[in-house]
């Protein structure tokens, strides 16, 4: 017998032997296993106490109440155009929130988010209480995923501190399905704040809806009027090193019906969102149950959430497709409807609530 | 849409196509297991035409083999019928040499299992050793078993074995010195070698 003749007799070896040969180690899976979620879990740990420590550290400045501190807007309602909220009643009761990337249709850290949720959200609103201008839902306690967002999404709304339990924190008639994210696609970082509550390069004022539709270049695409029973909240310009809009609130007393019309600079981080009028599957929401969540593919959950259309392919129809009623307790169950149309380089956005959708239809024809 | 994985077709289907004599069988075989033959073939030979020639083959011995055969795990058939067909091969080829490469290698490790002039080739049959060395195999723990048959029934390199089970090459190695040591002291209590 020599090494040759050995080697040949392992063609004897049991097949039962061969096959178990062919499996991966379970040693070495589990070796793996061990590894990377060891990795992720340190991951999440680091990202946990960071998260919550830039939390404690900005809730906890002696100088300003939570609420306050990074209000950069005026009170809503009022007319001044100080645009300095730092010490003055505008602070209290705002909806503020810890997101580092603040934006507009979030869901307040909920994901993801259906029409289910703007209503309860809503709940939190005494219709009776005009809500601050602050508070127009548009800000975020969660951090906002990067690269999602559209300018138009970002009031600027937002502060540093969490919003205090119990005060209006309503947001998001807006986001039907998604997290929606900070408007620059990014931004995560916290915010910077001035002395007067605003982030460096920024300016906020809270204008008259005359000022308003009179400013440009945002001025002529602001809705010139509401529909009766509705009050102009809150008009309010907004501009830093990442925002630049025009937003303004109108709601109407004793409901929780409420429009908001926020005109931008149209970015190429919309690109993805926006729309033709053909592809009904990216907007019309008579396509898909409720809770959209779950019957919207996910690739097309953030067109669906906020689409764009061209003015210029922008019917009655596409419209009507956008408009959907919810009831949920404690809300009035008015038509809701939310997506934004571009007029050149120009988007606005509509998040709106017991209107009617042909109104609204002419609103945005007129502004053409 | 037919998925790749649907487009293959089943060992049984297969050997109903031997059974059938079919020839569609030959291509279904190689369509499945020809790559998984060929890498037998090359770790022996190190030769792709001869490992094509060796994988060719296989479907032709299979072809006369079933039936009467009716092999229960298809693709260890194949392997047996490769690697027995490669190891001929190499013989033939290189009757004065020591093969090449892993080959070479592999060679050179179980000279060592036999050790001595006194070996008793003709005291025993081949087949007889095949199953001594089966039973030895069994009696291994899993991870040296399995590191085994890699080396010495599949003949893949020890860097490729260290990657699949997640060990060095030098834990590899090692490892199989020691089984081998361990196969040299069975092999002797078989009397297998004096």
């Amino acid at each position: 017998m020599n090494e040759f003749t050995l080697y040949e007799s392992m063609n004897g070896l049991d097949d039962r032997l061969l096959e178990r040969s062919e499996q991966k180690d379970g040693r070495l899976v589990a070796v793996r296993w061990k590894k990377w979620g060891g990795h992720a879990a340190c991951l999440c740990l680091l990202l946990a106490a960071a998260f919550t420590a830039s939390n404690l550290l900005l809730s906890s400045d002696p100088e300003k109440p939570p609420a306050e501190s990074g209000s950069y807007v005026a009170l809503a309602g009022q007319e001044s155009r100080t645009g300095d909220t730092d010490n003055g009643p505008a602070g209290t009761g705002n909806g503020v929130s810890a997101s580092p990337s603040p934006n507009i249709g979030d869901n307040n850290g909920r994901t993801p988010a259906s029409p289910d949720n703007p209503g309860s959200q809503d709940g939190n609103k005494s219709p009776s209480q005009p809500v601050p201008e602050e508070n127009d839902g548009e800000n975020s306690t969660s951090p906002a995923p990067s690269g999602q967002s559209s300018p138009e999404e970002n009031d600027g709304e937002n502060s540093t501190s969490p919003a205090p339990s119990g005060q209006d924190n309503k947001n998001d008639e807006g986001s039907l399905l998604i997290d929606s994210t900070t408007p620059n696609g990014g931004g995560s970082a916290v915010k910077e704040q001035t002395s007067n509550g605003l982030p460096p390069n920024a300016s906020g004022e809270t204008l008259t809806l005359a000022e308003a539709l009179a400013s440009e270049p945002f001025g002529p695409y602001l809705l010139p009027a509401a529909p009766s029973g509705f009050t102009a909240e809150s008009i309010r310009r907004y501009q830093d090193d990442n925002s630049n809009y025009l937003s303004g609130l109108w709601t109407k007393a004793g409901s929780y019906d409420e429009i908001r019309w926020t005109v931008s600079q149209y970015r190429d981080s919309d690109a993805f969102r926006v729309t033709s009028a053909e592809d009904v599957e990216n907007y019309d929401l008579s396509l898909y149950s409720i809770p959209l969540c779950d019957s919207v593919p996910q690739e097309l959950r953030q067109i669906v959430d906020q689409p764009i259309f061209y003015i210029d392919e922008l019917t009655q129809d596409v419209v009507d497709r956008r408009a959907y009623s919810l009831s949920d307790s404690g809300d009035t169950d008015g038509t809701r409807m939310n997506f934004s149309v571009l007029y050149g380089d120009i988007v606005v956005r509509v998040n709106a609530k017991g209107i009617d959708p042909e109104w609204l239809y002419e609103q945005l024809i007129r502004l053409k | 849409m037919e998925t790749e994985k649907e487009k293959v077709m089943t060992d049984d289907k297969i050997i109903a196509l031997f059974q059938q004599r079919n020839e569609r069988a030959i291509r279904e075989a190689c369509t499945k297991y020809g790559r998984y033959c060929f890498a037998i073939a090359e770790n022996i030979l190190h030769s792709r035409e001869d490992s094509e020639e060796c994988v060719n083959d296989t479907w032709f011995r299979a072809w006369r083999a079933i039936p009467p055969a009716h092999p229960a795990r298809l693709k260890l058939f194949f392997a047996r019928i490769t690697r027995n067909l490669s190891l001929t091969r190499l013989k033939a080829k290189n009757a004065d040499k020591r093969g090449s490469g892993e080959t070479a290698l592999i060679l050179d490790e179980l000279s060592e299992v036999l050790s001595g002039p006194e070996e008793v080739e003709s005291k025993y049959l081949a087949k007889e050793l095949a199953r001594a060395v089966n039973r030895f195999a069994c009696s291994l723990p899993e991870r040296e078993c399995n590191l085994f048959v890699r080396r010495y029934f599949y003949s893949e390199p020890i860097p490729v074995i260290a990657e699949r089970y997640g060990l060095t090459a030098r834990n590899v190695t090692v490892i199989l010195s020691r089984t081998r040591s361990r196969l040299r002291e069975y092999l002797k209590e078989e009397d297998f070698i004096v």
